[in-house]
């Protein structure tokens, strides 16, 4: 990738930049709010900026409540009508917010196409697999014929790794397995060689033997069609090995972005430092303690002020409380930056160093209170859809 | 932290009643208090229910003020010697919603028919749920045999209609009476909720609060009653106005046919079954108790109507 | 598939089994079918009681008699033609099973009638009900459907009918007919199977009522089964697919939707089957309700006994059509 990458923010400026870097960059999103329930509701995204280049694969971590799949929706117009949505979405120029059902219809599935994250509920159980992929072949190609979609089905279906395509694709979706079934929603994704592949916690929903089939056909679908991919996840271990530049995201906004090694090598945000160190280190022979962060995110119509991060950050200080931090440039390089006005704090050091500073406030005892937050009652916490709990809920 | 010890006391089960430490409570203790509190919210379910509230403390209370009572007929006499209370318009000579052709009161009749009724009701409602939640829970709970078991005996009970069977059952004894026949309606009408509760525990069975349960030793018993039971009240709570509901329009099925409720005694009904006759010419009798009927039927639909909502509400779902 | 069926079948038939049993030996215990004969003044003499009740199989054991009624019920009487379907006599000597079919083929009218105005009102209300929630023509029909559900099927029935006299009053002849299944002197139907213009008159208000009722708790749960459907996963991924909404509506929701209302159908038969009884009353319909009455009044232990079976039958091969029906429409039931 070229260093010589423009600001984002001034990107589809392309007149006043003239780069022919721009022709690169196939969606740009720029201060993306997403509220539902007017006013007084919940804010589940505020403010998100972020570039998806050709070619290139851009990782979209955080917890749950954090906005990461609200903006997918977002960009693909999928929101329900209450949602109100500020900010814009532009895919090669064109403005997708706002745009009419008609003309979204001729960009879904053709130009970005999305992967949900539960596949035993993202196929219609009553029609065949194979009339399901032909299904997205014929809206976009009304001229093709029966028997080039029915091959071209069977040959995504090879692509992504299902057995038998020839027999499989009469079956329907309860006769596959899970991890089959999400690679079939992989084939229809990329069925009309899009531009941009999203995939929506594409393996949150499978078993981890599972998982890597399930990762190898996106990269399959990738390589076949040329595809830039989102992949959106909690999972660091899966950004890991696919994504080239990452997002953090924490309360409806980024806190973080930038190249892969920097983000996972040189954190800069104190939210980054805790996820990536609450991973087991695999490289020492010692036995070390993980330092989960306590507490839990902070319900999205209720947000301390300041910080959205400061009451469980352990280099919150009462500057923290003022404002809430803007992305900044780490070390003055446009390409890495980071929400946080102690991020210089965190330089030099490696994550594990930096992880020290959460051994403070950690402790043995992950109590129900830990999973489910300070001051939400457990029911609440569920409907505010923040966390997720098994335990004694029915 | 503090805050965070404290939401762990309701986390945790009050430990004065002897039970096991760590135990958790029974979610439903949180989910109840929530849906009570979005159940009073809503303005329609509660409107229902103070409605019905209202006219069954009527129906009750308003008798010993009245006027009129439900078994003694206006016996008033005129210059001739005929009696003036027959078949009164509402409004007339004092009775505000008419009489019949014997001479008593609808309104006084109207009462004591909603007293029967509600009486009817609670009872076959009771019985109905007591039946219906143990057999659909031993049936969920312990499976294999016993679910066969029980289940065929629900299959053979379903497949005569239940109509039928209550004309067959009542036919049989004539002097039935209100208790009787709230009786016989929760008998013979367990078994929809059997299956609910059946479902309900076949699927809470395998969560993993049963097996932590299991491992800290609870007995079978208390896991039912203490676990499962709560967790499946929503079910329970709306069958239980659906079917009172039902039992309201069924015992008014039962007594047009002639197998209900019979005079001296009274019932909603009774009244309407009678009116049906006098529809055409003097309708008050036909219109006032079947509107009575139909709107406290309508308040109890609508009051679970608001249960179901309020321990179910259906947000937008926010997915992220 | 095919197991499947049949395993339902043995089900269906063992539950039978069980039913008749059951029915069988409670009409015998409580009915004594001797009583008129006994009431008669003067009274009759031990001889002509004795050859009553010989007539009457009442001097055979329970068991015997049950098993002879079932014998004869399934055909299985030793001579041919199989099915000649005996269901013994009633207290007047006269052939059950012909008079019960006769009633039923008239309660069947009703009820059939009743299913199809109840399905169209339940897919086209329930189906935009669902798909325009909360808008004006859902807050209508969710009032209407409320106040149907309310109603005592007699009473509904009953205010139909003054309504109708009311009208054919206004409008000085016969708009509508509020009694009976045919006008008195039109010539019978000229099958079993055919119907004839007067009788499909006749069956305007009984359908229309019965049909209503029961639409009502259908159109309820249409429309739920329609909202749960369009906030499914597969309806937002063929979104995704770049189908139009509505053509996502039409092909994914549809079929979806409407296949549970089979399930309810065969729920509420039992309730249709009662609903049905009690409409014939007020319409003056010679059906199966006034055949019960009868045969209760009568103490008539084969008629009654013989009435409930066909009852039961009738529930259970609609509970076994559904099912078939579900299979047919829901792959996930066909292939597993």
């Amino acid at each position: 990738m070229s260093e010589s990458m423009p600001d984002p923010q001034a990107a589809f400026d392309v007149q006043t930049q003239g780069r022919e870097a721009d022709d690169d960059i196939l969606l740009s999103v720029d201060d993306l709010t997403v509220t539902f329930g007017g006013e007084k509701g919940v804010h589940a995204v505020r403010g998100v900026s972020y570039v998806v280049r050709r070619h290139e694969t851009l990782g979209i971590v955080g917890e749950s409540g954090s906005g990461k799949s609200v903006t997918s929706l977002a960009v693909m117009g999928l929101l329900p009508k209450s949602a109100r949505i500020t900010g814009s979405v532009k895919f090669r120029g064109k403005e997708l917010v706002g745009a009419k059902d008609k003309s979204m219809s001729t960009i879904r599935g053709k130009r970005i196409a999305m992967i949900f994250q539960d596949p035993m509920t993202s196929l219609d159980p009553v029609y065949k697999v194979g009339a399901q992929i032909t299904e997205t072949l014929k809206v976009h190609n009304p001229q093709m014929s029966r028997a080039d979609m029915r091959k071209r089905a069977i040959e995504l279906l090879e692509i992504v790794g299902i057995p038998n395509a020839s027999e499989r694709v009469d079956d329907y979706p309860h006769q596959f397995s899970g991890g089959m079934r999400q690679r079939v929603v992989i084939a229809i994704a990329m069925a009309n060689n899009p531009d941009v592949i999203i995939a929506d916690e594409p393996t949150t929903a499978l078993d981890v033997t599972v998982q890597a089939t399930v990762l190898e056909a996106i990269k399959a679908a990738q390589k076949e069609t040329g595809a830039a991919l989102v992949l959106i996840t909690h999972d660091l271990g899966v950004i890991a090995g696919m994504a080239d530049r990452v997002l953090v995201m924490y309360a409806g906004r980024a806190v973080e972005i930038g190249g892969i090694d920097d983000v996972f090598y040189q954190p800069r945000m104190p939210y980054t430092v805790g996820l990536l160190n609450s991973l087991p280190r695999m490289d020492t022979d010692e036995k070390t303690r993980l330092t989960p962060i306590v507490g839990a995110p902070p319900s999205l119509q209720n947000l301390p002020p300041g910080c959205p991060f400061h009451p469980r950050c352990p280099l919150a200080i009462e500057e923290c409380t003022k404002a809430e931090p803007p992305l900044v440039e780490v070390d003055g390089r446009m390409l890495h930056r980071a929400a946080c006005i102690r991020s210089d704090e965190l330089r030099g050091q490696d994550r594990y160093e930096a992880g020290q500073v959460f051994e403070a406030t950690s402790s043995d005892e992950v109590l129900p209170a830990d999973i489910v937050g300070a001051d939400a009652h457990p029911r609440e916490a569920l409907e505010d859809s923040t966390t997720q709990q098994d335990g004694t809920e029915s | 932290m503090t805050s965070q010890q404290d939401s762990l006391q309701t986390a945790l089960p009050p430990s004065a009643s002897g039970e096991q430490p760590g135990e958790f409570a029974g979610a439903s203790e949180s989910q109840g208090k929530q849906a009570f509190k979005r159940f009073v919210r809503s303005p329609i379910p509660m409107v229902a229910t103070v409605f019905f509230v209202l006219v069954v403390l009527t129906a009750f209370i308003a008798p010993y003020f009245y006027r009129w009572k439900f078994n003694r007929i206006d016996a008033r006499k005129d210059a001739h010697g005929h009696y003036i209370a027959l078949s009164l318009h509402p409004g007339q000579k004092g009775h505000p919603l008419g009489t019949d052709g014997t001479g008593f009161d609808l309104l006084a009749q109207m009462m004591r028919g909603t007293q029967r009724d509600v009486i009817i009701v609670v009872l076959a409602t009771v019985i109905a749920l007591i039946i219906g939640i143990t057999i659909g829970a031993l049936a969920g709970y312990f499976g294999t045999f016993m679910d066969n078991l029980l289940m065929r005996i629900v299959d053979v009970m379903l497949c005569v209609p239940v109509l039928v069977i209550l004309i067959i059952v009542a036919s049989n004894y004539p002097g039935l009476g209100a208790v009787g026949l709230g009786l016989l309606l929760g008998l013979f009408g367990w078994m929809g909720l059997s299956r609910l509760v059946r479902a309900q525990f076949l699927a809470l069975r395998e969560r993993e609060f049963v097996e932590a349960a299991h491992a800290m030793g609870a007995s079978n018993f208390r896991i039912i009653f203490r676990h499962l039971i709560p967790n499946a009240l929503s079910t329970i709570l709306v069958f239980s106005t659906l079917f009172a509901a039902v039992s309201i329009i069924a015992e008014t099925s039962l007594t047009y046919l002639g197998y209900g409720v019979h005079p001296p005694d009274t019932s909603l009904g009774l009244l309407i079954s009678k009116g049906v006759d006098a529809a055409q010419t003097r309708p008050w009798l036909f219109y006032y108790p079947g509107i009575l009927i139909l709107l406290l039927v309508l308040a109890v639909n609508l009051i679970g109507e608001g249960i179901r909502n309020a321990f179910d509400p259906r947000h937008n779902r926010v997915r992220d | 598939m095919l197991i499947y069926t049949v395993r339902r079948l043995v089900s269906s038939l063992l539950v039978l089994l069980v039913a008749s049993f059951i029915v069988f030996m409670f009409a015998a215990a409580s009915y004594d079918p001797l009583k008129p004969l006994r009431s008669r003044n003067p009274p009759p003499t031990p001889q002509s009681l004795k050859l009553a009740a010989h007539q009457a199989h009442l001097d055979q054991p329970v068991l015997t008699r049950y098993w002879n009624w079932l014998r004869h019920m399934i055909g299985w009487d030793g001579s041919f033609p199989f099915l000649k379907l005996n269901f013994g006599n009633d207290v007047h000597n006269a052939p059950v099973a012909h008079n019960l079919g006769l009633r039923l083929e008239v309660t069947t009218r009703m009820i059939i009638g009743a299913i199809i105005l109840a399905v169209i009102l339940a897919v086209v209300l329930g189906v935009i009900s669902g798909v325009r929630k909360d808008k004006a023509f859902d807050a209508v029909a969710t009032v209407v459907t409320f106040i149907l559900l309310a109603l005592p099927t007699f009473w509904f029935a009953a205010v139909l009918k003054q309504f109708a006299i009311n009208i054919n009053q206004h409008a000085g002849s016969l708009v509508f007919y509020t009694a009976g299944t045919q006008s008195f002197g039109a010539p019978p139907p000229s099958s079993f199977f055919s119907i004839t213009g007067d009788q499909l008159q006749h069956m305007i208000l009984p359908t229309v009522s019965l049909g209503l009722l029961t639409a009502s708790g259908w159109i309820r749960y249409q429309r739920a089964s329609v909202i749960d459907v369009l906030d499914s996963d597969y309806m937002r991924l063929a979104r995704a697919k770049g189908v139009r909404n509505r053509t996502v509506i039409r092909r994914h929701g549809l079929r979806n939707a409407l296949i549970p209302l089979v399930t309810v159908m065969a729920i509420d038969i039992g309730a249709l089957f009662g609903g049905a009884i009690i409409t014939e009353q007020v319409y003056d319909w010679h059906g199966m309700g006034e055949y019960l009455n009868t045969a209760i009044f009568n103490e008539d232990t084969y008629a009654v006994a013989g009435w409930v079976m066909v009852s039961a039958v009738f529930v259970v091969v609609f509970n076994l059509l559904a099912d078939l029906i579900y299979a047919v429409l829901d792959p996930r039931i066909r292939l597993s």
